[in-house]
């Protein structure tokens, strides 16, 4: 079978590419349909109903069961459309449409007598069970329940039970069509076991109900219009379709970075600037991490339903979120008291950490201890050791420090609120004090102080601070990142000066232009004053989405070697897009 | 120092209660897991618990080698519940909790200790306060190594290009006295230096109380038990664990790294009977993790839940021999008798509405169910009715019923009470052939599966709720010899009929849960001389045939849990 991903004449373009690693799913859902890139240039792309719930990292894949359209007892080509609401598959015999009536509930319709073949291969333990009077039930181990029913026609279904393996290993079923030529199956997910409803939506029922969602989402975001208009439609549909409802660990829901791999914990505030006129959703995104604080402050790295890395951290750029939210928004008084409450205490415990526990050489400027942790793993900075000064870990606190004094202020703590100002104030001084050299911000090696100036965009970091930095220093890191072929590439900023000798398109931070140092230092430059210079440089990133999709990593010579498509650039397309556009 | 170990150290690690890591060891490559803590055979590691470390592959963070003047040296280990002594030619070095987060190490006359791991990319050791190093694995824990006396000499050089620190080999040295003292701290997020520790003096008394403590609320057992009840008590003890992630109250593990399921809680609750409100806990733990729907989770650890399946409902069985020791309304604070009473009546419902059909009689849907995940009564039939599952329900019905009137609903405990006599009888209609009970396929409602599985016996747990004479039947068939009663107590098949094998678990070997459950009923139905003998036989048996509960000591929790009642039931009755 040959299946291709192109668009069928009568139809919009494709909003998304599914082969291009996005999942067609929907906000709040734990599965979807995802493609199976497997030698797709020679046979094709096979899709699969997966799962992106944690604990799938033990299996190896997330399929959960393969599934292909059929027509008279045979597998037949088709063209896949994507719409944010549905999934057309385009056979020669007519569609098979695919919606998500709700969170736990996919639809597949089939009409002109098509049928679906579903196909899986089970491990131990893991069966395909009947349920109901039509229904199947489908065990995966570690994942879930999958229920398989038959809103419309019936499923042939070959699943025979093998006692050694305590199993039925070979799934193998039909979905067949009723009188009509019609079927249409629900398939609903959950960690738990499952029966069948009393009773299901139509299908246009339930494709009305994941548009008006989507329409929901949309109209709480910014409008964006012109060359970004038809761009923003992919990045939202990216936003909203990975996000995930809570479960297991999960008390708020939290967005994943790509279609299988869960956001960190300072994505998460990048993701809740960009949800910034989406009052709920954006106070989610501001509090989800607080649930897995551990008791000395420290935030993970990133938790999903079934893990958490509490062995990782990321930079603390809450400051920066809530500052920036705050410029259109009365933030905490968008808040219930209680969780203002909870986010200061939180916040603060958070910032209380990296100088209690990350400052192992008490010279008030705290250390990463891992190029991870400043969220550019591969940063040129840490070449020579893990363990540095960098100065964009003070500028975020600086930030942070602030905008908790505020909270306090709002919240009729003044004293404490005149100590975060203070300790924000002091810490600006030490910055410049002790890493600005007249050129540049440097990083120093942890407890030895030996100065490191590297060739990574990093150093610029501070930019954040906008104008609570001398205006000196602002001017000469603009010059610095407006010189051509430097940092500033035609699609935005190199993660590392592209005549370093550290300079690579491997890895992350290497060179490749990447979405977080363009919100921070461009956010920041806008806030110095320099709103024409960060509105050029985000413009050029902005097209480069434009003209070469949503990559996470993008060539800075070659803008369309880039890689995959997720949150980070969608998210950053969004805030900067709004800035060049609405600010 | 007595000899001998008190428990086997090459299936158990040394843990402690409340901890989420210990010290394991490994026989090494070539070592006949008998020789296993004799001179040079083991290896030696800190290890987790953590369900995170199944990214891992192994439980094992970093090994752990005795060192002197720089060489690698033989050791001996002995295992006592409060300390670890590794013996060398040259002096011991010792290990023992000050809490359930740190092990303190103290080594002497010039012994040194080497800390040795291979990391992956992402992973890494770094410096922590003066002169510690802690080591992060992603979703797993932080171990911070603190040198309280002597020093850590550390080899463990950054490499940019991995992103990590490959090779960690750290030597921790004694100090000029010849002594070491190194403090070893786990926890789920980064750790810290304490601003100070316990000495080693305070910490080994420490734990040597809270073990006693524990011990001593355990039954006393028969003289010949003495020693196999200190080693079964240190398998429940260890593998008590505290809250953490996912874990809201006191948690029980199997093995040193596997949690316990749902109907291990019931059988480690009827363990700790002298010890209610542990023995509570273990009861509740299970109804912090209820599914919307009231379906329990076969088992959950920090990380996760497992619901795919359930484990047969015990909670009954569980609650019946706690009360008949407890008065559960005086003994229990209500809350936690109200918690019991409403998941457990979700549970109850759950069970009738994705489990029962028309007459309340349930089904298993998987070898797994049943709790022997390859009995013989799946061997054609993936869903199976069988008595057993209703038996236990009913029992739960009831006991529903007790913990209504304790909260003053009268008139809903009628109503269970009513709904377990009506299950009984139903299911003795249903399933009892004149001769014994059998099971049916669920598919073909008609079809007998009639493999003399012992679990058919569970149902005696319902007592002199049954009529005498299925009682007396039962209790013929369980008392002929090389029938379903062996030297060793009883095997999961009549042994007349169903040949041993050695595959599995379930095709006619002798294990724990089968024989709590049926040698339990046979005395919960008036069969009490009888119930003593089969516990005998278990208890005796268990250290003449090793298998996979016991080899050389108990295996984790499930054959120490069934040695502790059994044994119980023997002596105390």
């Amino acid at each position: 079978m040959e299946v291709q991903n192109k668009k069928t004449p009568d139809q919009e373009p494709n909003l998304f590419s599914i082969t291009g690693g996005m999942p067609f799913t929907r906000r709040g859902a734990w599965f979807g349909i995802y493609a199976d890139n497997f030698m797709r240039t020679i046979y094709g792309t096979r899709l699969f109903i997966g799962s992106r719930r944690g604990s799938v990292i033990e299996r190896g894949d997330n399929m959960l069961m393969r599934f292909c359209p059929m027509y008279q007892g045979e597998k037949v080509d088709y063209e896949i459309h994507t719409t944010a609401a549905e999934l057309i598959l385009t056979t020669a015999y007519g569609n098979i449409r695919c919606c998500f009536p709700e969170p736990d509930l996919l639809y597949i319709k089939g009409e002109n007598s098509l049928s679906l073949r579903l196909e899986k291969t089970n491990g131990p333990h893991e069966v395909m069970k009947k349920r109901g009077d039509k229904g199947f039930v489908q065990l995966s181990s570690w994942i879930g329940t999958m229920l398989y029913y038959p809103v419309k026609g019936s499923i042939e279904m070959k699943a025979d039970w093998d006692y050694e393996s305590l199993s039925t290993p070979l799934v193998r079923g039909t979905v067949l069509p009723d009188e009509c030529g019609e079927f249409v199956l629900a398939a609903q997910e959950s960690i738990y076991d499952q029966k069948v409803r009393d009773s299901y939506p139509g299908y246009e029922e339930g494709l009305q109900a994941v548009c008006a969602d989507y329409a929901d989402f949309v109209s709480r975001m910014p409008k964006l219009s012109g060359e970004f208009a038809e761009l923003q439609k992919e990045a939202l549909y990216t936003e909203w379709a990975l996000l995930v409802n809570p479960s297991g660990r999960m008390e708020h829901p939290l967005i994943f970075m790509t279609g299988r791999a869960m956001a960190s914990s300072w994505q998460m505030i990048q993701n809740a600037v960009a949800f910034k006129d989406n009052i709920p959703l954006r106070n989610a995104m501001l509090l989800n991490m607080l649930c897995e604080q551990s008791p000395l402050g420290q935030f993970p790295d990133f938790y999903d339903d079934s893990r958490s890395n509490a062995q990782g951290i990321k930079p603390p750029i809450q400051g920066w979120g809530l500052r920036w939210i705050r410029k259109d928004h009365d933030l905490f008084s968008e808040m219930s008291e209680k969780d203002l409450l909870r986010l200061y205490q939180g916040y603060g415990a958070w910032a209380d950490w990296f100088m209690k526990y990350r400052d192992e050489d008490h010279d008030g400027l705290p250390e990463y201890e891992h190029g991870d942790e400043c969220g550019f793993d591969d940063s040129s900075i840490f070449v020579t050791t893990p363990e540095a000064e960098t100065p964009d870990l003070p500028a975020y606190l600086i930030l942070l420090f602030e905008q908790l004094g505020d909270i306090a202020g709002f919240l009729g703590k003044t004293a404490e609120q005149e100590a975060w100002y203070r300790r924000g104030e002091e810490m600006l001084s030490l910055l410049i004090s002790e890493l600005w050299d007249g050129e540049m911000f440097i990083a120093r090696t942890a407890r030895t102080h030996k100065s490191i100036r590297s060739g990574s965009l990093q150093h610029y970091i501070p930019f954040v601070l906008g104008k609570r930095l001398p205006q000196e220093i602002i001017d000469k890191m603009t010059a610095d990142l407006l010189e051509e072929g430097v940092f500033l590439s035609p699609y935005g900023l190199a993660s590392e000066r592209m005549d370093s000798d550290q300079y690579r398109i491997m890895g992350m931070a290497r060179g490749f232009v990447l979405p977080p140092q363009h919100l921070l230092i461009l956010t920041g430059m806008y806030d110095a004053g320099k709103e024409e210079e960060a509105k050029m440089i985000a413009k050029r990133y902005c097209l480069a989405m434009k003209d070469n999709g949503f990559n996470m990593l993008i060539d800075p010579k070659e803008a369309g070697r880039g890689s995959f498509g997720c949150t980070w650039p969608t998210c950053v397309f969004l805030i900067l897009a709004d800035m060049i556009q609405n600010k | 120092m007595n000899d001998k170990n008190l428990f086997n150290i090459s299936s158990n690690a040394f843990l402690r209660c409340g901890a989420w890591f210990g010290i394991f060891m490994k026989p090494q490559r070539y070592a006949s897991p008998a020789k296993v803590g004799k001179r040079g055979t083991t290896d030696l590691f800190v290890g987790t618990r953590r369900t995170g470390a199944q990214h891992l592959q192994d439980p094992m963070l970093m090994k752990l080698v005795p060192m002197y003047q720089g060489v690698r040296i033989p050791f001996t280990i002995h295992a006592e519940a409060e300390e670890l002594s590794v013996i060398t030619d040259y002096g011991c070095i010792r290990f023992c909790f000050a809490d359930p987060s740190l092990i303190l190490v103290r080594g002497e006359n010039g012994l040194g200790l080497l800390l040795e791991r291979d990391m992956e990319m992402h992973q890494m050791a770094r410096r922590r306060g003066e002169k510690g190093w802690e080591t992060s694995f992603g979703y797993v824990c932080s171990i911070v190594y603190n040198p309280i006396r002597g020093d850590i000499e550390m080899d463990a050089k950054w490499d940019y290009e991995g992103l990590s620190t490959p090779q960690v080999r750290g030597e921790v040295k004694p100090d000029a006295n010849g002594e070491f003292l190194l403090s070893i701290e786990e926890s789920e997020a980064f750790g810290r230096i304490r601003d100070e520790y316990p000495s080693y003096e305070e910490a080994l008394s420490s734990t040597r109380a809270d073990w006693e403590a524990f011990l001593e609320k355990q039954p006393l057992l028969a003289p010949e038990y003495a020693e196999d009840r200190i080693e079964a008590a240190y398998m429940t003890w260890s593998n008590l664990t505290d809250p953490a992630g996912l874990v809201k109250r006191p948690y029980i593990y199997m093995r040193s790294a596997d949690p316990a399921s749902a109907w291990q809680m019931c059988q480690n609750a009827v363990v700790l009977k002298n010890n209610l409100p542990i023995a509570v806990e273990l009861l509740l733990n299970m109804l912090d993790h209820l599914a919307p729907s009231g379906q329990l989770p076969d088992f959950f650890s920090d990380s996760r839940g497992a619901y795919l399946m359930i484990k047969p409902p015990l909670q009954g069985w569980a609650l019946e021999l706690l009360m008949r020791e407890h008065d559960l309304k005086a003994e229990v604070p209500e809350e936690k008798l109200l918690m019991l009473y409403e998941g457990y009546s979700r549970f109850a419902d759950w069970l009738q509405e994705y489990r029962g059909d028309a007459d309340g009689i349930l089904v298993m849907e998987h070898g797994d169910e049943s709790g022997s995940d390859d009995s013989p009564l799946f061997k054609t039939a993936l869903a199976v009715d069988a008595p057993q599952q209703s038996a236990c329900a009913a029992l739960l019905y009831e006991k529903l019923g007790d913990l209504a009137k304790m909260l003053g609903r009268d008139a809903d405990g009628d109503l269970w009470y009513e709904k377990s006599r009506r299950l009984i009888a139903r299911l003795i209609d249903r399933f009892w052939n004149g001769e014994r009970f059998v099971a049916y396929d669920h598919y073909e409602p008609d079809r007998v599966i009639d493999t003399e599985s012992i679990q058919f016996y569970y149902t005696l747990i319902l007592g002199k709720r049954l009529p005498q004479d299925l009682i007396d039947r039962m209790a013929a068939d369980l008392e002929e010899e090389k029938g379903y009663l062996s030297a060793a107590g009883f095997t999961t098949e009549n042994l007349r009929n169903s040949p041993y094998t050695e595959v599995g678990t379930g095709r006619g070997k002798i294990l724990p849960a089968d024989n709590i459950i049926v040698t339990t009923g046979l005395y919960l139905a008036g069969k009490e001389a009888q119930a003593k003998r089969a516990a005998k036989l278990f208890c005796d048996g268990l250290r003449k045939a090793p298998n996979y509960y016991y080899g050389g000591g108990f295996i984790g929790t499930w054959s120490a849990a069934a040695f502790q009642i059994l044994a119980n039931l023997y002596t105390n009755g």
